[in-house]
């Protein structure tokens, strides 16, 4: 377990020259899951942001990399990792990959049981074809075929994973330690494990570059996105804060946001601190999450 | 070698087992799941070494043959009908990632009212895809070309598209000779990939992309030269083949095309009743020919032209229509034959399974109607 962000491994296995947007933070996230998985990983891919790594003839990675189409990185996985003899594969898709188009793809690749490590990098939307909303777009959040709003409530796929009978963690890439954690931990179960990594897109949202690891936290702070793992079907909080901090520190600094009115800015609240009273106390089957 | 009663299913199996495939993937259809119920029955037993996946949707089992082809494994599965139709993008994919993968397809209709019969609308889905496309006539054929496209794809890294029609071969049995395990090692090498992406010391990234247009174009041209340039290998292959095990192949298969003043260009596994009723015709004294495409990419253009020459008119025999223009084959071969004054027929037939007997043979025989005629 690393106690400490100095405890991460210092080799780099991926480097500068990529081509995604400025401040981009799935793209920290892969970084941060090669210093932990190591040399010996084959990342799959699903086209999303995250293929530019892969842009010929230039790419920062210095891992194995493997993408073909938007439906089967599951299947892909499961593959490689029948073959594989030793080393670990690193599914590394987006929230649209994740939560929709390969969503039966990795739930049959799970119930295959084979190792692999499915890392949906989630920022809520279709980040690379321009922000429209999916099934991981949280309630209220503007998008580009809706002003007034996203009004449909966010699925919850770290609970139909959990329901797989693997482990499966949230994290967010505001609190890199915790993540590591779960990777690390996803890493010697050799099983499927899932994670949900959130990670603000300044792109999509409306953000200074600079502030993502700051929204990020305050996600984490604010109860939006609370960090958790589910291991045996027990469901444990790791990070808790102290004492929630207003949603409304957390929606204002995003673009998506602004057309809200002080009712929606409520009932948001609401829902945050109805969810989180009951993950407190344990409980977590069938809460509906923001 | 030994003679075994095989369907067109069957003969798939036996020739995977003998081409000892490493990774095989399956998606069962109601056409094809005799092929992997065999080979899974045969790797249960232990009578055959390979890994199986059983997969849970088309584009999954294509998936999965492309990683496993890319991380330096011999791949196999098998498609039919709607589920090529779901995969056509990972063909597209598989091609240009030059990943020698082969994938038999059971060529049989597509659209509503949902028919089993067969046509060819699946397989030439798959026509600009930039995979090598074989079509086989025979249970035989379908063993042959297996192997030997193995041999043909692992050299170019070119994938092989094998066509056999549904029921016509697929389920019906044939005497097929299938050689032991050691006859075919002799003839097929294990693989060796040159960019396995499980390499870790020499890490690789398959399936990338290229935001600048100039590089993709240059792919895509490669890949066409490639396809073109490598008809010099088949050739090679068939002539191995053919010293090794007796059994020759081409580009095209011409029945009597010589002296022949009508030639009549089919495809598939109808081409045996048409040779039937041609030499029934041939003994009352009518001059008819047949012309059996085989290797439909590359496309066979100087061996199509050598064997038109001298004919007064050419029936194209389609099983697959573009709707809206005609016939598919009839297109590809019009090119061979403008400018040449040769009489050009096109005939649709048998779409949807609709079934070419004699009687409907005799029919197209007699047709001198210029354009598309349906039967």
């Amino acid at each position: 377990m690393y106690r400490d962000i100095r405890d991460l491994p210092e080799e780099e296995f991926l480097e500068g020259g990529s081509q995604t947007c400025p401040g981009c933070l799935q793209e920290l996230g892969l970084r941060i899951a090669l210093k932990v998985l190591g040399k010996d990983t084959v990342v799959v891919n699903s086209t999303g942001c995250m293929t530019h790594l892969g842009n010929f003839p230039n790419s920062p990675l210095k891992v194995s990399w493997i993408h073909c189409g938007f439906t089967n990185p599951g299947t892909i996985a499961v593959t490689l990792s029948k073959i594989l003899k030793k080393g670990n594969v690193l599914v590394y898709v987006g929230d649209g990959v994740a939560y929709d188009t390969g969503f039966e793809d990795l739930s049959s690749a799970i119930s295959s049981g084979e190792p692999m490590i499915i890392v949906c990098a989630n920022t809520g939307n279709q980040a690379s074809a321009g922000g429209e909303p999916n099934s991981s777009t949280p309630f209220l959040a503007q998008t580009p075929i809706s002003k007034k709003g996203h009004l449909k409530e966010r699925k919850n796929l770290a609970e139909i994973f959990a329901a797989h009978k693997i482990y499966v963690a949230t994290a967010s890439i505001g609190y890199i330690l915790d993540y590591a954690n779960k990777l690390r931990k996803a890493m010697f179960l050799k099983r499927p494990a899932f994670i949900d990594l959130f990670t603000p897109c300044p792109t999509s949202w409306g953000f200074n570059p600079s502030e993502g690891l700051k929204i990020a936290r305050l996600a984490v702070e604010t109860g939006v996105w609370p960090l958790y793992e589910i291991e045996n079907n027990r469901m444990r909080l790791t990070v808790i804060p102290k004492q929630l901090t207003s949603v409304k520190e957390y929606l204002k600094t995003q673009k998506r946001y602004k057309h809200l009115t002080h009712d929606q800015i409520n009932l948001i609240q609401e829902w945050v601190n109805k969810e989180w009273k009951a993950l407190t106390a344990g409980e977590y089957w069938g809460i509906p999450e923001y | 070698m030994s003679a075994e009663l095989l369907n067109g299913n069957q003969s798939v199996a036996w020739a995977v087992r003998r081409a000892r495939v490493n990774f095989i993937s399956s998606f069962t259809s109601p056409f094809t799941s005799e092929i992997f119920e065999n080979l899974a029955n045969w790797i249960e037993r232990k009578d055959f070494e390979a890994e199986f996946l059983s997969c849970s949707t088309p584009r999954a089992a294509v998936s999965s043959v492309m990683a496993a082809s890319a991380s330096g494994s011999r791949s196999f599965t098998a498609l039919s009908s709607v589920s090529i139709a779901q995969c056509l993008d990972l063909l597209y994919n598989i091609s240009s990632m030059r990943l020698p993968v082969i994938v038999t397809n059971c060529s049989s209709s597509l659209g509503i009212p949902l028919s089993f019969g067969n046509d060819h609308s699946d397989f030439l889905l798959a026509r600009d895809s930039g995979w090598f496309l074989i079509s086989a006539s025979t249970n035989q054929e379908i063993f042959d070309s297996i192997l030997m496209q193995y041999k043909i794809s692992e050299s170019t890294y070119i994938p092989s598209l094998i066509n056999y029609d549904s029921f016509l071969l697929s389920h019906t049995s044939e005497v097929v000779q299938v050689p032991s395990q050691k006859e075919s090692a002799s003839f097929l090498k294990p693989f060796k990939p040159k960019y396995p992406v499980l390499n870790f010391d020499r890490p690789v990234l398959h399936g990338v992309a290229s935001l600048s247009g100039d590089l993709s174009f240059e792919f895509r041209k490669n890949l066409h030269d490639c396809l073109i340039s490598s008809k010099k290998e088949f050739s090679k292959v068939h002539k191995e083949y053919y010293k090794l095990f007796g059994r020759k192949y081409d580009f095209v298969e011409p029945f009597h095309t010589e002296d022949s003043e009508k030639i009549i260009i089919c495809m598939g596994a109808v081409s045996t009743s048409f040779k039937q009723v041609a030499s029934e015709l041939r003994g009352k004294g009518k001059k008819i020919g047949i012309l059996r495409l085989r290797v439909l990419r590359p496309f066979p253009f100087e061996e199509i032209t050598k064997e038109l020459k001298g004919c007064n008119s050419v029936v194209i025999v389609d099983q697959a229509v573009s709707f809206g223009k005609g016939g598919i084959l009839s297109s590809e071969i019009l090119e061979n034959i403008k400018d040449s004054g040769i009489k050009c027929i096109n005939v649709v037939a048998g779409l949807g399974g609709k079934v070419l007997d004699k009687k409907a043979i005799k029919k197209i025989f007699e047709i001198e109607k210029e354009g598309i005629n349906f039967v």
